[in-house]
């Protein structure tokens, strides 16, 4: 018997038996315009492909910039974690117009659109790491994590209350079905700062969340570029139910996936835009997306690029790439 | 004394202690200590061990940003007293993120590294032109490029910098380094490349050959 998209794609999540392989793409960012001009819009791509899943954008944003504005020392310095650290930087979350980019829908349609088609919809927050990068910028705030770690705990801390708050509301008054967390730790062969720093900083505001995200009935899934590896063990510990991308360019080999960790998480990715999708040939293209379903089909695995698709992939290219992704998925 | 004093700052430069790193520079110019020997057995000591443990996974970036800025801020300090020593550079170096490219945390790393070697940096940021990288190393009497992309769609342009030293007649005079998230040395070779390097430690270790 045929599920729909929801439950196929909790079926991969929970480790049941499941009909066909899930698809998605993370596509509208680069392309949303060729999409659009090709087929009508980015929501007939995605009903095209019969995708079993939705990726909600447009919650409210976390910090007073006011706020944060008063901080800012001169020009010629940096902004630093210790000038932030005793002041209310936070906006408030519990506003239902700030999340009108869920339920109206800011980029494709919102989960209205998606629910009626069955999918299983998920809801982008940015993670502790992330979010701060776009106050220091990423060099600095990688050496703050050296400098200014008691006062980066502490502003972590407080962004963790924040993402609580934020939970509820996507969960509990929107109707989310996960919460997917963005946060860019792996660069191309190692994580960006070291496994301790991730332990000490990270994990436990991280796994307050993600023991927030269970106990509302919800999924929680997280984002990072690059090579995480050597935090594979803690996403464990993490209650993590969904990693994206694992990108096996970046040192994240599907085997040791499948050995030890498929039957803790699942993995939402596969079709590489780093090195594939839009650059490779079709015969080599052909033959990377059968490679990588000859590994994956069956496990707990959501067939998806594994970023935002590159705007020098073709039309061509990716009609070919979806076609081959459809039918191997249902083969 | 004098090595033990330079000891102190390469071990406060390996933990990122600016403060400290520059207060004990001063110091030891108050003793006498050469801005030669203060740069060479201190502050590139220092930055060359951190260097070296980068490239064996024992440290990761924050570790090495904190140590280049210790490094920056101590050879501040010591500039006046090495130009008036009329020490100069081990080499020079041109260094940039490729044109259509605007990351730079990768070329940053190289380029602390680079100095932690003693080279000079002519740093030409993000988003540069090929014709402006050769130009550069003309005027400046460059031997090396370092070429830094992030992307694979402007990985492509690092080929546009090999063709455009050969149009310009100084390929020969040029060594052109590539590194990056999607570079590899089979992509180097298909380039005409001189040299893919994995890490920003490698990169350094490299370009001081190619300086020699």
């Amino acid at each position: 018997m045929s599920m729909t998209g929801y439950e196929r794609v909790k079926a991969v999540i929970t480790g049941k038996d499941y009909d066909h392989q899930p698809m998605y793409g993370w596509l509208w960012g680069n392309l949303g315009g060729e999409i659009t001009e090709r087929w009508g819009s980015v929501a007939a791509f995605e009903d095209k492909y019969e995708f079993d899943i939705a990726h909600l954008f447009g919650g409210p944003y976390c910090f007073k910039e006011d706020v944060v504005r008063t901080a800012a020392p001169l020009e010629s310095e940096d902004l630093t974690p210790d000038l932030l650290v005793d002041l209310p930087i936070f906006s408030d979350p519990n506003n239902l117009d700030d999340y009108v980019g869920f339920t109206h829908g800011s980029v494709s349609t919102g989960l209205i659109h998606h629910k009626q088609r069955n999918r299983f919809c998920y809801a982008q927050t940015p993670g502790f790491f992330e979010n701060f990068n776009g106050l220091f910028g990423i060099q600095n705030h990688l050496m703050w994590l050296s400098l200014y770690p008691d006062e980066l705990n502490e502003l972590y801390r407080r962004m963790s209350d924040w993402t609580i708050q934020f939970v509820d509301r996507a969960v509990l008054d929107i109707g989310v079905d996960m919460i997917h967390i963005s946060d860019d730790w792996g660069a191309q062969k190692d994580l960006m700062f070291s496994p301790d720093v991730w332990r000490e900083l990270i994990y436990p505001h991280f796994k307050r969340v993600v023991d927030h995200v269970h106990s509302r009935g919800a999924f929680c899934s997280i984002h990072s570029d690059g090579c995480i590896m050597k935090v594979a063990d803690g996403l464990v510990e993490m209650g993590i139910d969904v990693v994206h991308p694992w990108q096996e360019r970046a040192n994240m080999s599907y085997d040791t996936y499948l050995e030890k960790y498929s039957d803790k998480f699942a993995i939402l990715g596969g079709v590489c835009v780093q090195f594939a999708l839009g650059l490779m040939g079709r015969e080599e293209l052909e033959a990377e997306i059968r490679r990588v379903f000859g590994k994956l089909r069956g496990k707990r695995w959501i067939a998806c690029t594994t970023h935002f698709v590159q705007n020098h992939c073709s039309m061509d290219d990716l009609e070919f790439c979806y076609d081959l992704m459809y039918k191997l998925a249902r083969e | 004394m004098s090595i033990a004093i330079l000891n102190e700052i390469s071990e406060n430069l390996q933990k990122g202690k600016a403060k400290i790193v520059v207060e004990l520079v001063q110091k030891a110019l108050d003793e006498g200590v050469s801005a030669n020997d203060i740069l060479n057995e201190g502050l590139l000591a220092g930055m060359s061990i951190i260097g070296e443990k980068f490239k064996n996974d024992e440290v990761y970036v924050p570790e090495v940003l904190v140590a280049a800025r210790a490094m920056n801020k101590g050879a501040i300090l010591l500039k006046p007293h090495l130009a008036a020593a009329g020490v100069e550079a081990t080499g020079k170096v041109v260094i940039g993120t490729v044109q259509g490219d605007l990351h730079d945390i990768g070329k940053n790393l190289v380029k602390m590294m680079l100095e932690g070697k003693g080279l000079e940096v002519i740093d030409l940021g993000a988003d540069v032109a090929p014709e402006t990288f050769i130009q550069t190393a003309i005027d400046q009497n460059c031997k090396v490029i370092c070429l830094s992309a992030l992307l694979t769609t402007t990985m492509g342009v690092m080929e546009d910098v090999v063709k455009k030293a050969e149009e310009m007649g100084v390929r020969d005079q040029l060594k052109i380094m590539i590194g990056g998230a999607p570079v590899s040395a089979e992509f180097c070779a298909k380039i005409g490349a001189d040299i893919y390097t994995p890490d920003a430690a490698s990169a350094a270790d490299v370009a001081v050959e190619f300086c020699k």
